[in-house]
């Protein structure tokens, strides 16, 4: 479950990030769309907050809320390294990694 | 003078603030971090424990013990094995001894054996945690008083740091590698605002935590001086009475003690994290009573605090609880930010994540820092020579991120290489800290600054690398033998002073790479340079 948590708030940020018109072009070589912008951040937004469904799932609402919050702090740095060092891997690593997580799971 | 804008201001008193006491904070944010695992850390430093294994009978082995050394003891206390400590700890009080803290008398078990270990002398992790708001070598309330001051200026560095660097949320996940000062902001920026929620939330428990401490007056004057009623009243376990006061008068009567297992297979229906510790009271009598508390509570409200079980300790009999207070809203607060603070009640993925959040803070407050020197570089060359300021400030940076890291592991040197039979042992330990520390203060008086640097990296880099070296030369505490048992608890600690030891060498590394500024050929483009100019207001 900490593994879910985290993994939709890497796919929050990497939305998110792919929301702002800089990294965009950085990303796929062009300007994006309006309704691409507005999309992705409404998504990048939605996943962030659902990435708390999971942690006070496991851990209850106080302790769930503080995992959650440095979740948050991991998802972000690492698309922020994504970015900087490999953009290639920003679309990628947000798809699968809730899929990664899923396996993980189930111990 | 110019009337400064909101901003400016902003920029001043985070300039300032930051600078004077970011020396401080970093030491607090390093030590504070490291002791989010402090009891990993003690146990690593003392090998005599590595060769303890915990099983389903360790408990058992404890009460056989304890029989044999002090069968007709007032108390015995018994911290069970757990995934932090495998070890046994066991106290005893003899009769008519008060019942508190610091007396009794301690012994150490091999949890797989219930042979007493003879477990060096230290202060372990413990140390750490303690100078991460006491300092040391002052009195104790001053040392929390400095600390809690740094910790307010922090607290007001953070809110003018969000103000100053308008761009922050804009620039949220840019990075730009090798650009000198820009890269230094930029590093200080995200350290700052990936972590935002975690620095803001440390800093502020912090300061709650301090606030019992340091400010009790509201407290002692409500309650006329007497904290033990307010802390009785507030439902704290501090106020709780001793048990050992309920003891009445007479003769006891001699009878067996009820066999322990049954009594915790029972406590672990109830609590899934099991019993943490067994407390008997009046051993091998009619007036025996056997208290099992449980290993730490779920929610934050409550404090981490675990369940009780109380049992009769001849017939194995369930007694009756008092009934636990229910929880105060302001208490609750209190509870959730400190418990937050201390991650009381984290199992090792949360206390792995806080790190890491507390590694950033660190390097947060380590970007800041150099930035104050960097920044004023162009100054500098233009004047032709380095103010004294400018100078004190730079032997000050090595000598507290590059020194404070060496000066951690000549602790952990140390430790291992002090006799086991030195008076004062842990004194030493800890005298070997401030020694290096001290002399990493001075060492880049003497060298150019980034020699300095570069030395005090490499010197860290070689001492971490050498640490699970040395281990390997113990009889049960090497990598390869930690990694095949799975013992984990030592394997990550072992691996973690490996990738220090790595970090401080790429550190060093990069830094070798690394020509400055003024000898490279073409400058960057005006415009941007402009640009830049006006963004870095800090």
């Amino acid at each position: 479950m900490i593994s879910l948590s985290l993994a939709l708030c890497i796919s929050a940020f990497g939305s998110l990030c792919l929301g702002m018109p800089r990294h965009f072009e950085q990303v796929f070589k062009r300007k994006p769309h309006p309704w691409q912008q507005r999309t992705l951040r409404l998504l990048g937004w939605g996943l962030l907050g659902l990435a708390i469904v999971p942690a006070i799932h496991a851990l209850g609402p106080s302790v769930g809320l503080a995992l959650w919050a440095s979740a948050l702090t991991i998802g972000a740095l690492l698309q922020g390294l994504l970015l900087t060092y490999r953009p290639g891997l920003v679309v990628p690593l947000s798809l699968l990694a809730p899929l990664l997580a899923l396996p993980l799971l189930a111990t | 003078m110019k009337q400064l804008g909101f901003r400016q201001t902003n920029a001043w008193l985070h300039t300032w603030t930051g600078l004077l006491l970011g020396w401080l904070l970093y030491a607090v944010f390093l030590t504070g971090t490291l002791s989010f695992f402090h009891q990993e850390i003690s146990f690593w430093m003392k090998p005599e424990l590595h060769g303890s294994v915990a099983d389903g009978s360790s408990a058992e082995r404890a009460i056989e013990r304890l029989q044999q050394l002090a069968p007709d003891a007032a108390q015995w206390s018994i911290s069970l094995p757990t995934e932090r400590n495998p070890a046994l700890d066991v106290q005893w009080f003899a009769q008519g001894e008060r019942v508190g803290r610091g007396g009794g008398q301690r012994l150490t078990l091999n949890a797989a054996t219930g042979e007493p270990l003879e477990v060096r002398e230290t202060r372990g992790g413990g140390f750490l945690y303690r100078f991460h708001f006491e300092l040391y070598g002052m009195p104790r309330v001053t040392a929390r008083w400095i600390v809690a001051i740094a910790t307010m200026v922090m607290l007001v560095a953070i809110v003018s740091g969000v103000v100053t660097h308008k761009k922050i949320f804009k620039d949220f996940f840019t990075f730009r590698p090798r650009k000198g000062q820009r890269s230094w902001l930029d590093a200080h920026n995200a350290t700052a605002v990936l972590a935002l929620p975690f620095h803001f939330m440390i800093t502020y428990s912090g300061l709650l935590l301090f606030m019992y401490m340091l400010m009790p007056w509201g407290v002692s004057s409500a309650y006329q001086g007497d904290m033990q009623a307010y802390f009785s009243e507030a439902g704290n376990r501090r106020g709780a009475p001793e048990r050992g006061a309920e003891r009445s008068a007479g003769v006891p009567v001699a009878a067996e003690l009820t066999a322990i297992a049954p009594l915790l297979a029972q406590a672990q229906q109830q609590w899934p994290r099991g019993a943490a510790s067994i407390q008997v009271s009046n051993p091998n009598t009619q007036r025996a009573q056997i208290e099992l508390r449980e290993h730490g509570g779920d929610s934050l409200i409550e404090r981490g605090r675990g369940q009780q079980m109380r049992f009769d300790g001849v017939t194995g009999a369930p007694l009756a609880m008092p009934a636990t207070p229910p929880t105060s809203v302001t208490n609750a607060v209190y509870n959730v930010f400190s418990s937050l603070h201390l991650i009381r009640f984290a199992g090792p993925p949360l206390r792995w994540l806080f790190f890491i959040s507390g590694l950033l803070g660190t390097a947060m407050i380590a970007t800041g820092l150099v930035l104050w020197v960097v920044k004023r570089l162009p100054e500098r060359r233009k004047l032709g020579r380095t103010p004294f300021g400018h100078r004190l400030v730079e032997v000050l940076n090595v000598g507290t991120v590059a020194g404070l890291p060496l000066a951690i592991a000549a602790y952990f040197w140390a430790n291992r290489l002090l006799p086991a039979g030195l008076a004062q042992r842990s004194d030493w330990e800890i005298r070997s800290f401030l020694i290096i520390w001290l002399l990493c203060l001075l060492h880049p008086l003497l060298r150019s600054h980034k020699r300095a640097w570069q030395e005090q990296l490499v010197a860290g880099a070689v001492l971490f690398a050498g640490l699970p070296l040395f281990s390997l030369a113990l009889p049960h505490s090497g990598l390869p033998a930690s990694l095949a048992s799975g013992n984990w608890l030592l394997a990550s600690m072992d691996l973690t002073l490996l990738a220090s030891a790595a970090l401080l060498a790429w550190a060093a590394y990069k830094l070798g790479c690394h020509q400055p500024a003024a000898t490279r050929s073409p400058q960057r483009p005006p415009r941007k340079a402009l640009a830049s100019a006006e963004e870095v207001s800090a």
